[in-house]
C-alpha cells in the first residue's frame, strides 16, 4: 500500500496504472467469473468498487448498476445516486463520493465522469482505526482511461458542449446576439434530444447498429 | 432550419421575437420578403445542405400523422381482415425504423452543429 504522501503525488500515468492494476487484478477476472457462471455483465463496465473488508477472505466487488456512489451532476448542487443520475443518461458529473455509510470502507472506486469514458479513481486504503475521520483518505485521481470509442451519438453530446463554449463565448453586441442565443436554444433543444436518441436505442441494444451506421453515413 | 433563418433575415430581433412570443414564424420576413415558412427554410438550408428538404420530408412524416405510424399499427391495408395493433409506444417500430430515425436525426444534428461551429468561428 502507498503512503498519503506518495498518493498526493500521483500524476495521470500514475492514476492510469492504478486504474489498470485494478482493472486486471479485480475487474476484468470478476466479470469473467460472473460470464463463467452465466450470469454476464450486461454491456461494457461503466463503474466499479472493490471492497476490501478485514472480515472476508477476499475483496467484495461491485459492477456497474451496484456500485454505491453519490454524485452532483455539472450544473446541479442536487447529490443524487450515481448510478441512478448515469441510468437517466447523465454524462457529466461535476463529483462523486461515496455513500455515507460507506464513508470509512477500505475501497478503490473506478466511474466515468464524461460522455468520452473519461474515467476517475477514487480510493482509501487506510485502515478505519488509523484514520483522523476526515475525507483526506478518499482521494480522486483522474485516469483518463479511455476504455472503447464513444459512440457517433456519445460523440455528438460531447460536441454540444464544445460548440455551445464556441459560441458562448462571443458575446456579442445587438442584433448579433439574438443569433447565439437562438443557437442556444437549439444547442440545448438538440443535446436533449440527442440524450433521448441515446436512451432509446440503449433500450432496443441498438447502440452499435447506429454507430456502425452511422460510421457509413459519414463516409 | 430555423437557426439558418438568423441568416435570411435582415434583422435578428424578429426571429427572437418569434421565438419568444411562439407566434407562427411565417409572420417574419426574409431579406428577399418571403414568409419564413417551413417549405422556404428547408430550400433555403438545401443551399447548404443538399440532403436538407428530403431530410425534412422524411423527418415530417415521424411528426405528422402519415405512412410510418399507419405501417406500426396497421397489419393489412386492405381493410377486410386489417389487424389494428394498440399497446406500448414502439412496440411494432421496427430495428430498422429505429436506425433509419437515427440515422437522420444525426445528420440534422450534424448540420446544426456545423452551422453553430461556422457561425462562431468566423465572428
Amino acid at each position: 500500500v502507498q503512503t498519503q504522501a506518495t498518493l498526493n503525488k500521483m500524476d495521470s500515468e500514475g492514476a492510469q496504472n492504478l486504474m489498470n492494476n485494478v482493472l486486471q487484478t479485480y475487474v476484468l477476472p470478476e466479470a469473467e467469473r460472473r460470464r463463467n457462471e452465466g450470469i454476464p455483465v450486461d454491456g461494457d463496465i461503466w463503474a466499479a468498487q472493490v471492497l476490501f473488508e478485514s472480515n472476508k477472505t477476499g475483496p467484495r466487488i461491485r459492477l456497474n448498476s451496484e456500485v454505491r456512489l453519490v454524485a452532483q451532476a455539472v450544473g446541479s448542487t442536487e447529490v443524487k445516486d450515481y448510478v441512478e443520475l448515469y441510468n437517466s443518461g447523465c454524462r457529466a458529473f461535476g463529483s462523486v463520493q461515496l455513500v455515507p455509510d460507506e464513508s470509512n470502507v477500505r475501497h478503490m472506486s473506478l466511474y466515468q465522469i464524461g460522455v468520452t469514458s473519461h474515467w476517475h479513481i477514487l480510493f482509501n486504503l487506510a485502515e478505519q482505526e488509523t484514520r483522523s475521520g476526515d475525507p483526506e483518505g478518499q482521494i480522486a485521481f483522474d485516469a483518463g482511461y479511455q476504455e472503447s470509442t464513444p459512440t457517433e451519438l456519445e460523440a455528438l453530446y460531447a460536441e454540444h458542449d464544445r460548440i455551445a463554449e464556441l459560441v458562448l463565448a462571443i458575446n456579442s453586441p445587438t442584433p448579433e446576439a439574438p443569433i447565439e442565443t437562438v443557437m442556444a436554444v437549439a444547442l440545448q433543444r438538440s443535446r436533449h434530444l440527442v440524450q433521448a436518441y441515446v436512451s432509446l436505442l440503449q433500450a432496443k441494444n441498438l447502440s452499435a447498429p447506429v454507430h456502425l451506421f452511422a460510421c457509413n453515413l459519414i463516409r | 432550419m430555423r437557426v439558418n433563418a438568423c441568416f435570411l433575415v435582415s434583422d435578428p430581433l424578429e426571429v427572437w421575437a418569434a421565438l419568444k412570443s411562439g407566434e407562427p414564424w411565417n409572420r417574419v420576413k426574409s431579406n428577399d420578403s418571403q414568409p419564413l415558412t417551413d417549405a422556404y427554410l428547408h430550400a433555403q438550408l438545401s443551399a447548404k445542405f443538399d440532403w436538407a428538404t428530403g431530410v425534412y420530408k422524411q423527418m415530417s412524416g415521424y411528426v405528422h400523422l402519415s405512412r410510418p405510424h399507419l405501417e406500426s399499427t396497421v397489419e393489412g391495408e386492405d381493410f377486410l381482415g386489417m389487424i389494428i395493433h394498440q399497446g406500448p409506444a414502439g412496440a411494432r417500430v421496427t430495428d430498422r425504423d429505429s436506425t433509419e430515425n437515427a440515422q437522420l436525426f444525426i445528420k440534422v444534428t450534424k448540420a446544426l452543429l456545423s452551422l453553430c461551429e461556422e457561425y462562431a468561428t468566423n465572428r
